[in-house]
């Protein structure tokens, strides 16, 4: 039951979004739809295995079916790109969580809850390391939301202003 | 489910097409879920998917109804992370927890900023820059058309780095 009233609200909170022309509405709305039954009903519904595995599947058929062999030479050249970018966020992530400690809010283990990913394997090293398993994937939970919410506004937002300026 | 169509003139993909796909998609899936690799589902399909695209000329494109389910879907993977427990347990830590995560979305800005002035135009850009969700931003992507396996390639790329990173980073703790 709980689960067709959070499929339900998602629908709901996509279309209306869609509605609206909010950037990202589909997803954003059915986050929030979703998020509003989760919190109303005490506690949200946990997503099967094998139905996470179909979602997360079909993600990579979507993304699969692009390749070509041109897209992959287009590709190569973006190796040690996407390496710099992903060393760099890590290196920004010790950056806060220091800032975390020097204004005194950092939790256990900030340096793995300020980290950009991971988030099982991280939650795994901090309970390895004894504290902060709590705090590490509640910092990555509202990580992935703030990503979720500002980052699609903010790509369409920069599109729009781009167009315009040309 | 996959009722496909090219995005540019040739042969529409068959039923049989699809079926291969789905098939090889799974079992990539299945394999790099098995070696433990992050993001093994959506890396693993990918790899399948593509390995029985790639002895096609020409991409394929999943019909924008499956899209459609894809990202309502997606969203309430998140939405549902979202208890009382978790605004709860957060109390004290939530304002560190944004601000950690906002100063982490400007990073990938910059960083975005910084490729774009070192001439290096990554499709997706500020996207695939992103601390995060690589399931969330790789589906946008796809309905954007704006650098999908970009995007894909950048936060599997992250996510892979993290983790090697772990030990290192448990240095740094106090």
């Amino acid at each position: 039951m709980l689960w067709i009233a959070t499929i339900a609200a998602g629908v709901a909170g996509g279309l209306l979004a869609r509605r609206l022309h909010v950037p990202g509405g589909l997803l954003l709305g059915a986050m929030v739809g979703s998020a509003a039954v989760s919190l109303g009903s005490g506690a949200g519904p946990t997503m099967p295995f094998p139905l996470s595995a179909v979602l997360f599947t079909t993600v990579g058929v979507m993304i699969g079916t692009l390749v070509t062999r041109d897209r992959l030479r287009q590709l190569a050249p973006m190796a040690v790109p996407a390496v710099a970018s992903a060393v760099a966020l890590i290196v920004a992530g010790v950056a806060v969580a220091w800032l975390l400690y020097g204004i005194g809010i950092a939790p256990p283990a900030a340096v793995l809850a300020t980290s950009p990913g991971a988030l099982v394997a991280l939650i795994s090293a901090a309970a390895e390391h004894g504290e902060g398993e709590t705090e590490v994937a509640l910092f990555h939970v509202v990580r992935i939301v703030v990503v979720v919410a500002t980052v699609p506004p903010l790509v369409r937002l920069l599109r729009r202003g781009s167009v315009r300026g040309d | 489910m996959f009722v496909g169509t090219e995005p540019a003139a040739g042969p529409q993909p068959r039923v049989l097409d699809w079926s291969a796909v789905t098939a090889a998609a799974g079992a990539g899936a299945a394999l790099a879920s098995a070696m433990g690799l992050p993001g093994g589902l959506v890396f693993g399909s990918t790899i399948g998917a593509g390995a029985v695209v790639l002895g096609r000329h020409r991409a394929w494109q999943v019909s924008p109804r499956v899209r459609d389910v894809v990202l309502v879907a997606v969203g309430v993977t998140v939405g549902i992370r979202v208890t009382p427990d978790t605004i709860g347990v957060l109390g004290a830590t939530l304002g560190g927890a944004v601000l950690a995560s906002l100063l982490l979305v400007a990073a990938g800005w910059a960083i975005a900023a910084v490729l774009t002035r070192l001439g290096v135009d990554v499709p997706g850009g500020l996207m695939a820059t992103s601390p995060g969700a690589l399931e969330v931003l790789t589906v946008i992507a796809l309905e954007d058309g704006e650098g999908p396996l970009e995007v894909a390639l950048f936060h599997t790329v992250r996510v892979v780095l993290v983790m090697v990173s772990i030990p290192l980073l448990l240095l740094l703790l106090p």
